[in-house]
């Protein structure tokens, strides 16, 4: 009895391919915004012209006024950069894994309730934590947090009991 | 909850390998139960029954607290 539906076991690869090296230029990058420090250059530096094109801001200010679907140029290697983020961590967590019933189902779940716990106990940490420019990225690493944090709690809930059955026959 | 999963296996001569692909889930999941780690759905309660021949009851029952 399927409660949620999941992706097949392949996206679990795929999404581990597309979020680790993505999480790692996202790190890079926020250092180098906040501290100047370079590791290798910027990778989403805003001058590269490559990525910059013409978009629509559903909703912007204009001279004190709102503005709906404005035209405007932007880079968008950083929106490019945050979707691989999340398509990449939603594959991880929702995607099948071997034998999946009714028991992988529960601990889907009882993952998904503390990944909401720890989730949110780390922003209220980092609130006091980071301050200025630097809890901007805070909230962006919000966006997917959840997500990889409930992959890796899943993860170590299903390697506990498969180390259980060693035991057994 | 308590169970008697690990007489009637016994008693039918299956491993938990056997069981699992009988039951339709995984040996993780028959082995949580024999464990008491794991309470099963309805349905799966019903597919061992059947599995065993034997009345849900007497495979499944409750605590004396519960």
């Amino acid at each position: 009895m399927d409660v949620l539906k999941l992706l097949p076991r392949g996206y679990r690869y795929f999404g581990l391919i597309l979020t680790v090296p993505t999480f790692f230029i996202f790190l890079i990058d926020s250092i180098y915004f906040e501290t100047g420090i370079t590791v290798g250059g910027s990778f989403f530096d805003s001058s590269s012209d490559f990525f910059t094109r013409t978009v629509y801001n559903l909703v912007a200010f204009q001279h004190g006024e709102i503005v709906f679907f404005k035209e405007i140029k932007n880079n968008l290697i950083n929106e490019f950069g945050l979707a691989i983020m999340l398509l990449g961590s939603w594959m991880l967590a929702f995607a099948r894994i071997k034998g999946e019933d009714e028991f992988s189902q529960q601990l889907r779940l009882q993952s998904m309730s503390s990944a909401l716990v720890w989730n949110s106990a780390l922003l209220l940490l980092f609130n006091f934590l980071f301050y200025d420019g630097m809890f901007f990225f805070v909230m962006i690493t919000q966006l997917f947090s959840f997500s990889l944090i409930f992959s890796i709690i899943f993860a170590l809930k299903i390697r506990k009991y498969r180390k259980g059955l060693s035991n057994e026959e | 909850m308590k169970n008697s999963i690990k007489v009637e296996r016994a008693k039918k001569n299956y491993t938990q390998a056997q069981l699992s692909e009988l039951a339709k889930v995984s040996r993780q999941t028959i082995n949580a139960i024999e464990l008491g780690k794991y309470v099963p759905s309805a349905l799966l309660a019903l597919r061992l029954a059947k599995i065993f021949e034997t009345p849900v009851e007497e495979i499944f029952w409750l605590d004396e607290n519960e």
